[in-house]
């Protein structure tokens, strides 16, 4: 390569690393004193174990917050004892309300039971509603196992109510998901004076549905509902006048809605679409598990009300990430002193191909939705990283001991290349291939995991194969000492 | 490592894989995994405040302190410690959440509440201004923790190893195979064993790791081996194959296996408790595939490789056979 085609590509790939690692990196305050701009690292999701906020905001007192989300599911007639005692409080200028309320009330555990709903004896609740509550457990945990969600949690809080948490900010599911009672479907012109099509008096919804899931194609999201063949019917029967007059199908669990379709032609399908352009992947997930687990769930006879929702700093505390930029920072160091001892100025070859690498990483997990940064993430990359030091040391081995035997500078490195290419190659690929393939197998955050090792170990290829190489020559045009460059040494011989 | 010839010593190896997978199995159905990190069983005390102190620094740290001193004279040691705040409705209340491994007997609970009601109740600088709640919850996490499983890290280094098969022969396809899938049982079996704490969802993230990183290990194998067929002007039989390969092989896998060993290291010692609760365990998958590869792997191989060449052998007789009748 030429020395002036060499100066343009080295003055345009320092640009693009500068900019690259300036958008990704840097975050300041601007010069209005309000406004700060955020770096796509800032910006990147972070997941509830070492949360941030999404979007870099920070809250009143300058901290960032995040992690996750969780609500309390008290049963109808249970409250916390901060409900308890604040009502109570208020009653303070009327003494019988007091006495009336405190009567009211029995304490069990860290709650209180209204005992016109729930009979309470010697501080604990009878055995029905130990049964119905137990159910219903099993009827949340199946729902949010159903969502598929990084880092969900469902716990039994103080006895008889349940804490659910989330990750991300999937909170909109909190209240869905709380919905309890039997599926049915509901048809007319409004829910009030809807007529119930299914399930008839004395037969079971299973007569009628046989579950319902989510499905997903092209960005487009839409809950998925399957009917027997008497559902079908039903169905059929009860929309084969839309044509005329277009009517409304309300998918109810409970007295809730879960969904309502607007019908103006007559549904005779076996399984039923219902798409939104307000559908998300996660609302959509939602409501099908909403549906399936009160069609096939387990049931229970009580009611839920969602309260004390919040937010959480991340899992593993609140400097978990800033620690692991440092394990970074240090690794990174390392590795950098390690390339230029051994190789000097080639190492700048390296350093220009981590640089590209590292920001690339960064921007596809800010980019692609489902990634986020985690500790499986992090050392998936940090796997990776791995792999492209060693790939670029070994090329730069190879060409090493070539330029040993005496070869000039471009010949040692075109064999050094030619001789690992294929085994670098071959590396690649199925540590790839094995990353994909996790991918799309696995659920979260094993999944995660593998896309990320898949996408970092096809970056570390064209890192170590091709933009290596190209770094080494235009970095290698000025130099006349081609061997000082790069720290290599031909083998000395001795004269016979 | 040469010297100690593991190729040649395949019935320890098993041996040895074989007490601590089998001990492992065994564990795992009787016990589970140790899921401490995850805290199934436990007790929180929580310490709700109001937009007042939200703002106010000091005020942060003074209940901060009330609720440390007493915890201390009670000898309760904190687990965890989290800071909440609410959303919706509730976004001007903030809490601090203190987490108790399993459980705080009532009379401690109650105590421990008196005390530091009373504390904060004795802070006017406080209770003139702000409004503060505090109480105990319990908690208890279902089983059903979303096992990340399903068999995906199988379909991986399967469809990994396929290619493998394609480009450096069925033979290394196959000790592949068995040394990603014993990696996996041995990482998942020494994780039961000794009882480490691990989050629920953790052991089969750490036996995949185990499984990719043997893989990742025995390529360097393969491609040794490779080049040594390529090289060699005659047929080499297994038993050298394995050695060569092998010597020339070994040292790459063992600082391979060291740089992966220095990273997990340095993301477990640097970071906070949480993150290394994740990630040094991962050392066990890092030892798993170390082992393989630089004992169990070359061993399996070799039997691998004789099979074939016999095989091989027996094919061309068969041929020669027909030859020689043609020739009468």
């Amino acid at each position: 390569m030429s020395k002036i085609k060499s100066a343009i590509c080295l003055t345009l790939m320092t640009l693009l690393i500068a900019g690259l690692c300036f958008i990704c990196f840097v975050s300041f305050g601007l010069p209005n004193g309000i406004d700060t701009y955020n770096s796509i690292l800032t910006m990147t999701e972070k997941d509830a174990d070492l949360g941030m906020r999404y979007g870099g905001s920070e809250d009143m007192s300058g901290r960032y917050l995040g992690g996750g989300y969780s609500a309390v599911y008290y049963p109808e007639g249970v409250i916390s004892a901060e409900e308890y005692d604040t009502t109570l409080n208020g009653m303070e200028n009327d003494a019988d309300k007091q006495a009336e309320y405190k009567d009211r009330y029995a304490k069990v555990g860290n709650l209180y039971f209204d005992t016109d709903e729930i009979k309470v004896t010697d501080g604990k609740p009878d055995e029905a509603f130990e049964a119905q509550f137990q159910s219903a457990v099993d009827l949340f945990t199946a729902r949010y196992e159903a969502l598929h969600l990084e880092d969900f949690r469902v716990s039994v809080f103080d006895g008889y109510a349940v804490r659910v948490f989330v990750g991300r900010n999937d909170t909109a599911a909190f209240t869905p998901l709380s919905y309890t009672g039997e599926f049915s479907v509901k048809y007319g012109s409004d829910s009030d004076s809807a007529t119930t099509i299914m399930p008839e008096r004395g037969k079971s919804i299973n007569d009628y549905v046989k579950g319902a899931h989510a499905s997903s194609l092209a960005g487009n999201h839409a809950v998925v509902i399957d009917f027997t063949k008497e559902g079908r019917e039903a169905l059929a029967k009860a929309s084969a006048g839309a044509a005329d007059s277009s009517a409304t199908a309300f998918f109810c669990v409970g007295d809730n809605d879960a969904l309502q379709l607007t019908v103006d032609t007559q549904i005779d399908e076996k399984s039923l679409s219902i798409t939104s352009t307000s559908f998300t992947d996660i609302s959509a997930k939602t409501s099908a598990a909403l549906i399936d687990t009160a069609v096939n769930g387990a049931k229970t006879e009580l009611s839920f009300t969602v309260e004390d929702t919040a937010g959480y700093h991340g899992l593993y505390g609140e400097n978990a990430l800033l620690w692991m930029y440092v394990v970074f920072g240090v690794a990174f160091l390392a590795m950098m002193v390690f390339f230029f001892v051994r190789y000097h100025l080639l190492a700048f070859a390296h350093l220009y191909t981590y640089l590209l690498f590292l920001c690339g990483t960064v921007l596809c997990v800010w980019a692609i939705p489902f990634l986020t940064l985690s500790v499986e993430t992090f050392i998936a990359f940090m796997l990776t990283s791995v792999l492209l030091s060693v790939s670029d040391a070994v090329t730069f081995e190879k060409a090493r001991a070539e330029f040993a035997t005496g070869k000039t500078m471009a010949s040692s490195v075109k064999t050094g290349y030619s001789k690992c290419f294929w085994n670098l190659f071959d590396v690649h690929i199925v540590l790839a291939l094995a990353g994909f393939f996790t991918f799309f197998v696995a659920l979260p955050s094993l999944s995660s995991f593998g896309f990320l090792f898949g996408l970092t170990t096809v970056f570390s290829g064209l890192g170590a194969l091709l933009v290596s190489r190209f770094n080494w020559a235009i970095l290698m045009a000025y130099t006349p000492k081609k061997g000082a460059f790069c720290n290599f040494k031909r083998e000395e011989t001795e004269d016979e | 490592m040469n010297k100690l010839a593991p190729w040649k010593r395949l019935p320890i190896w098993l041996a040895i894989s074989a007490v601590v997978i089998i001990a492992g199995i065994i564990l795992m159905a009787l016990l589970g995994f140790n899921n401490a990190a995850e805290k199934p069983e436990n007790t929180k005390y929580e310490v709700e405040y109001n937009i007042v102190v939200i703002n106010d620094e000091d005020m942060q740290n003074s209940i901060k302190a009330s609720c440390e001193e007493v915890f201390k004279n009670n000898h309760l040691s904190v687990a965890d410690f989290q800071t909440a705040q609410g959303t919706g409705e509730t976004q001007d209340r903030n809490a601090f959440i203190y987490t108790f491994t399993g459980e705080v007997s009532a009379e401690t609970q109650a105590k421990v509440k008196s005390e530091v009601d009373s504390k904060l109740a004795a802070n006017t600088n406080l209770t003139d201004l702000a409004d503060v709640y505090t109480t105990w919850h319990t908690e208890s996490l279902t089983s059903a923790v979303d096992y990340v499983w399903r068999g995906a890290i199988a379909v991986g280094v399967v469809a990994a190893l396929i290619y493998l098969g394609i480009r450096f022969g069925v033979g290394c396809a196959l000790t592949g195979l068995a040394i990603s899938l014993h990696d996996a049982l041995f990482t998942l079996a020494v994780l039961a064993i000794a009882r480490i704490p691990v989050y629920a969802a953790a052991p089969v993230w750490y036996a995949a790791a185990a499984a990719l990183l043997s893989l990742a290990f025995w390529l360097i194998h393969c491609i040794k081996l490779r080049t040594l067929k390529k090289e060699s002007q005659v047929p080499l039989d297994a038993d050298t194959a394995v050695e060569t390969g092998y010597a020339g092989a070994w040292k790459w896998v063992a600082v391979s296996a060291g740089l992966v060993a220095v990273v997990v290291l340095l993301t477990g010692l640097i970071a906070t408790a949480g993150v290394r609760t994740m990630a040094l365990p991962l050392l066990i998958a890092v030892v798993a595939a170390a082992y393989s590869n630089l004992l169990l792997g070359p061993a399996i191989h070799l039997h691998v490789r004789r099979a074939f060449d016999k095989l091989s052998r027996g094919n061309k007789l068969k041929y020669v056979g027909k030859e020689k009748k043609a020739d009468k």
